[in-house]
């Protein structure tokens, strides 16, 4: 089965570039431009991992997270966030609101697939 | 990644254009949480963004200012001058970092720039916090590289956290990454699984001990447990600089010893004599998790809901090319021909169902004129920042207190019009902020606020768009004009001039009020080439002064360039347009009305209205005929009549300029070809009446 | 290398009796003679201004730029459209003339000077002329005429 990620970030050439790389390596894409319209999309379908951006306008990924796992459908999925924060602080923000991993940017392609080989399968 | 680097460089300039706009904003208004958390975020996906698309120079830039916004944000430090201007530079050194290659000298600028954070730091209360920091500590894998052909073996426990299960993490994933790492015995434990009828089957009670013989680096061993490392209790130790496994005895022994429920990796310490090389236990949620959830959630909540409310409404955009958008313009303006064409057909033909089809196809057609036309309207208020930017350079530069001061900003211009315009009011803002504006100190003398002020007005007036830019500097020195005048042989000493033709003086191509070009007006454009580019917009331009009170210059502007809704009317035998929102009524003639008129007045309505007769003489080549009506024009706030024979209706008007050869007839803005195919003219009333005036 | 081969293409036509020829290059289209829209306050050679597919194409009588004798208009009027260049691109004016004849290829040789003397127009205006079955045709530098009509084409005096 071919497995659905919904990918949030606010930046449009990243949108572009990692929705088109998720592709690729055979996923099917959700692309969402800010936390708001990515907890939108939450509306039942199957998602079965969610990447977020950290800082968007509107909502950010710490917030969209947090507010995810109240969601019953997702309540177990993985969730990652994406970051440029090489700070714990940050990471550990994000554990606690139910962050399943994160992913530091800049990343290249394999980590990308490496990280996400991680988390689901 | 590199396919995307143009589509970043687009994005990239968006952001910049925000950039300046909530740099202008945050001047007004500097504390406002929004604005600073709106620069910190632009340069967190400047930098985020820039490192994903090779653009590292950008991205290293972009996270000291990063930084420096973060320590705003929270706090740490207050915005002022020297931030906002180091700020304003950051923004001009970041264009030039935002392309391909950027020239090497940019590159070096951003140490020199770079060096001055501290300086900012230093000036405010905040702490000094090593803002340096590199993006990354390059680690010492250098020499782990040495050996990294050579296997190792490794005790791990996992004890993960029972609530692990929750945030989405599969243990099962973790234990299949080690195992592909090299050699890799697993023992599972499952001593501390509750009671059947207290366990929780979300709750994960289970936890590993592996043995494994790998080449790969401790540090990704590490990694394996990167997402889990906080919350569960992780143990790697290094028991043999060898491969365990390699001997079968070892092996046997191993078995042995993790069979035992309890061992530790001290049990295995035969195998060698090292210390743990990373003993992880939790340690973030006791401390935090309890009151968080109770006391903070909320109140953000809260400020959420109020901040989101108060946000403006973001209107949903589509980037249309400006090329397809002209080529729909194009083909929009063929439809009305083609349908004026129709409505002709349909009134000779007669048919009553035609008729009735024709009247609504140029409903229709009409309501599609407006919105495509529409859909090239664009509100000043996109040139605000180019203005604001250079009223905010141009008067630090000359030491000038300035409150640039806007009203009716969403006024809004055909895009070729806002194109056009941008420079000529450039200029006149810097010719203000120069000439206008006199220096602090005078301004004291005279007991004018210290700070100056220049406005911005714009409104419709009309078929019209009026732009006017008012300072409250010195004045034009009217004097001062006309000596420049003789001297430079415009005029003659003898020669007497109203004010106003004075200024107009002001817009002969080559004069110059200061006899030294300063380096600002010399950059730019004299006003006579200001007033050039506003006619060619179809547009003028006048300009009032009062000395030591100041300047105001008006320009009027044409709504659109394309269509327009005209009135179709005949003088004599040929038809002419007289755009409609320039009409004020129709008035019918008794005969010979006008031929009775004294000094081309008449009285309609307890009004005396001055008239304009086309039917005879004035248009050259036209066989006189008596007139019938009078078009009532709105000329600057008085009615001025239009001698026609024959009132023909509303007609939709597709604009043709007459081109080169016939440009000379200003007071033509143009021709259009009407439904039985022939051509009309347009008339220009504002120029027409200007000319008849004179 | 040699360029006695190279002709130029020049349509002729017919303004009264006399014959004159425009470069193709100059020439876009013939038109029959349509009713034109006046324009006014124009000087009386420019007639006005016509609809060509849509653009306002303005038109001129040559006879009367070139001031000569006028006549009726015939069904054998027509308009040229031509293209002129000016400095930056190109403009397109509607010329009438009385009768347009053929296009003839003219090689350099055959371009003989157009005597100068006590004739009317500045020399860059008729550059030269050519014979066609003994009859002499002159030649109209267009673009000279036509990129200011401002300019007089006529010599001071």
């Amino acid at each position: 089965m071919v497995k659905t990620i919904l990918f949030v970030d606010d930046s449009k050439s990243i949108r572009k570039a990692v929705g088109g790389l998720l592709e690729k390596l055979g996923y099917n894409v959700l692309i969402a431009s800010n936390g708001r319209e990515g907890y939108e999309k939450l509306d039942g379908t199957d998602i079965h991992l969610i990447i977020t951006d950290l800082h968007m306008p509107e909502m950010n990924g710490i917030e969209l997270i947090r507010a995810a796992r109240k969601l019953e459908t997702y309540q177990f999925i993985p969730m990652l966030l994406l970051t440029t924060e090489t700070l714990m602080e940050k990471k550990r923000e994000a554990k606690i609101a139910g962050a399943t991993g994160w992913l530091e940017k800049p990343f290249k392609n394999e980590k990308l697939e490496m990280i996400i080989k991680k988390v689901l399968r | 990644m590199e396919d995307y680097q143009a589509a970043f460089i687009e994005e990239a300039n968006d952001f910049v254009q925000i950039l300046e706009e909530s740099l202008l904003q945050l001047e007004g208004d500097r504390q406002n949480p929004e604005i600073i958390n709106e620069i910190f975020r632009i340069m967190h996906s400047l930098k985020g963004s820039g490192a994903m698309f090779g653009f590292d120079d950008l991205s290293s830039y972009t996270h000291h200012l990063e930084s420096l916004y973060d320590q705003v944000r929270r706090g740490e430090i207050l915005i002022n001058r020297a931030i906002i201007d180091f700020t304003f530079e950051s923004v001009d050194h970041i264009k030039h970092l935002i392309s391909f290659q950027p020239d090497e000298k940019y590159i070096k600028n951003s140490q020199s720039l770079i060096k001055r954070i501290p300086g900012l730091l230093m000036a405010t209360e905040g702490d000094d916090k090593d803002i340096q920091r590199p993006i990354k500590s390059i680690n010492t894998e250098k020499e782990a590289q040495q050996k990294k052909d050579q296997k190792k073996s490794y005790f791990i426990r996992f004890r993960p956290d029972t609530d692990i299960l929750k945030d989405g993490t599969n243990p099962l994933y973790l234990i299949d990454e080690l195992v592909a790492m090299g050699t890799c015995i697993v023992k599972a434990r499952a001593v501390n699984i509750p009671d059947f009828n207290r366990l929780d089957p979300l709750d994960c009670f289970i936890s590993w001990d592996f043995v494994l013989a790998t080449k790969e680096d401790p540090s990704n061993i590490e990694d394996v447990f990167i997402f889990v490392s906080g919350t569960s209790e992780i143990e790697i130790k290094e028991i043999a600089d060898f491969d365990i496994f390699e001997k079968d005895e070892n092996k046997a022994k191993l078995m042995a010893l993790l069979a035992c429920p309890d061992v530790s990796s001290s049990d295995l310490n035969e195998f060698s004599d090292q210390q743990p090389i990373l003993t992880r236990t939790p340690d973030l949620i006791a401390e935090e998790e309890p009151t968080e959830e109770a006391e903070e959630v909320t109140p953000e909540i809260q400020e959420k809901s109020n901040l989101s409310s108060t946000k403006k409404m973001r209107v949903s955009t589509v980037r249309v090319k400006a090329e397809n958008l002209d080529n729909m313009i194009n083909l929009v303006s063929e439809l009305v021909t083609m349908q004026a064409r129709l409505q002709n057909i349909a009134q000779e033909n007669g048919d009553l169902e035609l008729i009735s089809f024709a009247e609504n196809f140029q409903k229709l057609s009409r309501q599609f004129r407006d919105l495509s036309f529409g859909m090239r309207l664009v509100p000043i208020q996109n040139l605000y920042i180019k203005f604001q930017r250079l009223v905010h350079d141009v008067s630090k530069e000359l030491d000038k207190d300035v409150d640039f001061v806007t009203e009716g900003l969403e006024t809004e211009l055909d895009k070729n019009v806002i194109e056009h315009i941008s420079e000529p009011i450039l200029h006149i803002l810097r010719n203000s902020l120069d000439h206008g504006i006199e220096s602090k100190e005078t301004r004291q003398e005279l007991n004018k606020p210290e700070r100056a002020t220049i406005q911005l007005k714009a409104h419709y007036s009309g078929a019209d768009v009026i732009i006017q830019v008012t300072d409250d500097g010195a004045g034009i020195d009217l004097e001062g004009v006309r000596h420049s005048a003789i001297e430079k042989g415009l005029i003659k000493a003898t020669t007497k001039l109203s004010s106003k033709e004075i200024l107009d003086l002001l817009f002969e191509p080559g004069f110059s009020t200061k006899q030294d070009v300063s380096n600002l007006s010399g950059r730019g454009v004299g006003m006579d080439v200001v007033k050039r580019k506003i006619e060619e917009l179809r547009g003028s331009v006048e300009l009032h002064s009062e000395k030591e009170k100041g300047t105001v210059i008006k320009i009027r502007l044409p709504l659109t360039l394309s269509m327009i809704d005209g009135f179709l009317v005949k003088i004599r035998e040929n038809s002419f347009i007289i755009p409609l929102l320039a009409i004020d009524k129709i008035h019918e003639l008794k005969t010979g009305q006008l031929d009775k008129a004294f000094n081309h007045i008449i009285k309609i309505e307890d009004e005396q209205v001055p008239f304009i007769n086309l039917m005879n003489g004035s248009f050259d080549g036209f066989q006189d005929k008596p007139a019938k009506y009078l078009v009532l024009i709105n000329f600057e706030n008085k009615k001025v009549g239009l001698a026609v024979n024959e009132v023909l209706g509303e007609y939709q008007v597709v604009l043709k300029p007459l081109g080169h050869l016939l440009k000379t007839k200003d007071y033509f803005s143009g021709a259009t070809i009407m439904g039985d195919g022939k051509v009309a003219l347009v008339i220009d009333t504002n120029k027409l009446i200007q000319q008849f005036a004179k | 290398m040699d360029n006695s081969n190279k002709t130029d293409s020049y349509l002729t036509f017919k303004l009264g009796p006399e014959s004159f020829a425009g470069h193709v290059k100059n020439v876009q289209n013939i038109l029959e003679y349509r009713e034109v829209t006046k324009v006014p306050d124009t000087p009386s050679y420019m007639k006005g201004v016509i609809n060509l597919r849509g653009n306002v194409l303005p038109v001129v009588d040559l006879k009367e730029k070139l001031g000569m004798e006028l006549c009726p208009y015939t069904s054998n009027t027509c308009i040229l459209v031509m293209n002129i260049y000016m400095e930056e691109d190109i403009v397109n004016v509607g010329a009438i003339v009385d009768h347009v004849m053929q296009v003839k290829e003219i090689t350099p040789q055959e371009v003989l000077p157009y005597p100068s003397i006590s004739n009317k127009y500045k020399s860059e205006i008729i550059p030269g002329v050519f014979k066609v079955n003994d009859e002499f045709v002159m030649i109209l530098n267009l673009d000279k005429i036509f990129s200011n009509l401002e300019t007089s084409i006529f010599k001071e005096k």
